[in-house]
């Protein structure tokens, strides 16, 4: 029986402190060739995200089934790979520390921008990685039978031995979350922290989160806490689920306050991030999880409980 | 007794086809690919010209005058989108792809290829996920159809790669199925010239390890040659090939 591992993350709670993709690239992606990527990131939306506007390359399955093989980011889309100049700038006389070359894009190139005028202005933090899909478009895209993915866990991964390089993976990927190491000419992506899961350990990013934002489980575990959000409160939903490939990193959408006052000072409850831009990315599903949760939080404040804020706030990371 | 007779006639028909079918396999076998089905250099066919010395020579080094030149036209192949796959708006063909120009010698213990072939754009750098490297290759083949072999039927491909400046030995038992043995026996020079890509393969007739590569110690064949544009995007299964021929020995 194929099992299938996920990840909840809490919007409500990201402070986008960026320290899951830290945990992330200390440990998997700072060796050569892999200084461009971000297995996990960090994005503010909205914005163009990283690669820079990865949501209109395209990619994933159409309504007959067939893989779409999505626009190719450039190399500059990722942005560039800077160095800190520490020792010109602390021991020689420099004064500075700067970034060389100077960068002109990057991941979370964009901070804090997010859309509106002043005043109005709203933007939210959405963590990324790979979402180990249930129908990987990458895995479809392989002509090299390359990408698996494992039935004990449903992590889904490139096989090193036999991948050629050819990026068909990196086209078809509507997340854009599979990179190219042009280092060694292969593609590469999350791996989910697979060597943790397999000593009961959860994933790198999920366990150095200072919000305790993420948690880990198995889907058909009815004790984890992703089962409880995911599967029977379903208060967690996907990332542009549209795309069809069954993304497996599930979203507590964020609980926006109101956006602006009134001429006394006082704030009008108009919701501060437009259900129009939650819905562009989760789905019309969103609606619903919004008023769940809005209810679970009225019914908590007039003195009833909520599993599901229990939950929520619970200190719990993972249950493998 | 009419159905017994249909049925006698399916039995001698098949043991004719199962006979027939073993001579061909017999003949590539005994005659190592080469025997006199290849030689000769009638047809289109490439003759190794007979040489003294080494054979790994520069492109442009007057020990090829020894060899006469054969072209081939090269057609643009996409078998990378078989299994339904759409869109991606690269690896399209660019216009016609030209000729394959080769040539080969041989001393008695190693053989030469020289392909040469047009390319507009030189790319032997892949410094990101957007740049791809120019390649080609020749395919050496057991079978009738040169066509990435079969299960059963392996080919063996020199593969060039020109971003790592490398010729892999490679086997395939069909589509997708091409894996690098670790044979790295095959020397190579090339040279970019005047928007030409010029490359020299060179390896020992016999082969290092007869699972893993051909015998060209009587010649080969069928045999192919393919190239990538970088350039282009071409890689995997979107690639332009010449059609199919032979090497013989002088």
């Amino acid at each position: 029986m194929a099992r299938q591992l996920a990840m909840v993350i809490n919007l409500d709670k990201c402070l986008g402190c960026h320290t899951c993709t830290v945990a992330c690239k200390n440990l998997w992606t700072s060796k050569k060739g892999r200084e461009y990527m971000y297995w996990n990131n960090v994005e503010s939306r909205p914005g163009p995200g990283y690669p820079r506007n990865w949501e209109v390359r395209g990619g994933g399955f159409d309504a007959n089934g067939n893989v779409i093989l999505g626009e190719l980011p450039a190399q500059a889309d990722y942005g560039e790979v800077t160095e800190y100049n520490y020792e010109k700038g602390l021991f020689n006389g420099g004064g500075i520390v700067n970034a060389e070359p100077e960068p002109s894009w990057g991941s979370n190139w964009e901070e804090d921008e997010g859309e509106g005028d002043f005043g109005e202005n709203y933007y939210m933090y959405l963590p990324r990685l790979c979402n180990h899909c249930t129908n990987p478009a990458c895995l479809a895209a392989c002509t090299r039978n390359a990408i698996y993915k494992r039935q004990e866990d449903g992590i889904v991964l490139v096989d090193q031995d036999r991948c050629r390089g050819y990026r068909h993976c990196v086209q078809a990927c509507p997340y854009k979350k599979v990179m190219f190491n042009s280092f060694k000419g292969q593609s590469e992506k999350c791996i989910f922290c697979y060597p943790r899961i397999e000593k009961g350990k959860p994933n790198a990013c999920a366990m150095q989160c200072p919000g305790r934002i993420r948690q880990v489980g198995f889907l058909d575990d009815t004790s984890s806490d992703v089962y409880k959000l995911a599967v029977q409160h379903q208060v967690a939903i996907p990332l542009h689920p549209e795309y069809g490939t069954g993304p497996n990193v599930y979203y507590i959408p964020p609980f926006s306050g109101p956006s602006t006052v009134d001429d006394q000072g006082r704030p009008i409850n108009i919701d501060r991030i437009p259900m129009t831009y939650l819905r562009s990315l989760f789905g019309d599903g969103v609606d619903a999880v919004i008023a769940t949760l809005r209810a679970e939080r009225e019914a908590v404040s007039s003195g009833g409980s909520s599993e599901i804020l229990e939950v929520l706030n619970s200190n719990n990371r993972y249950s493998l | 007794m009419m159905k017994m007779l249909i049925k006698q006639i399916v039995k001698i028909m098949s043991a004719i086809i199962l006979l027939a079918s073993v001579a061909i396999t017999d003949t590539y076998a005994r005659g190592g690919f080469g025997g006199g089905g290849f030689g000769g250099g009638g047809g289109n066919g490439i003759v190794a010209a007979r040489v003294l010395g080494n054979v790994l020579v520069a492109p442009d080094d007057a020990l090829w005058n020894n060899a006469t030149a054969r072209s081939f036209s090269l057609r643009f192949v996409n078998s990378t989108g078989g299994g339904g796959m759409q869109g991606g708006g690269d690896g399209t063909s660019g216009g016609t792809g030209g000729t394959m120009t080769v040539k080969a010698i041989h001393n008695g213990t190693d053989i030469a290829f020289r392909l040469s072939w047009n390319d507009a754009t030189k790319n032997d750098t892949v410094n990101g996920v957007d740049e791809f490297s120019d390649r080609a290759g020749i395919m050496f083949s057991a079978e009738q159809k040169c066509r990435m072999g079969s299960p059963g039927n392996p080919v063996n491909i020199w593969f060039w790669h020109a971003a790592k400046g490398i010729v892999n030995n490679i086997i395939a038992g069909g589509l997708g199925t091409i894996t690098k043995t670790g044979d790295d026996n095959i020397r190579v020079i090339s040279n970019y010239v005047n928007g030409e890509w010029q490359l020299v393969m060179s390896r020992p007739l016999l082969p290092v390890n007869s699972d893993n590569q051909v015998d060209l110690s009587n010649g080969n064949g069928p045999i192919a040659f393919a190239r990538w544009d970088g350039a282009n995007r071409e890689r995997n299964g979107k690639k332009w090939i010449t059609g199919q021929t032979s090497v013989s020995l002088q």
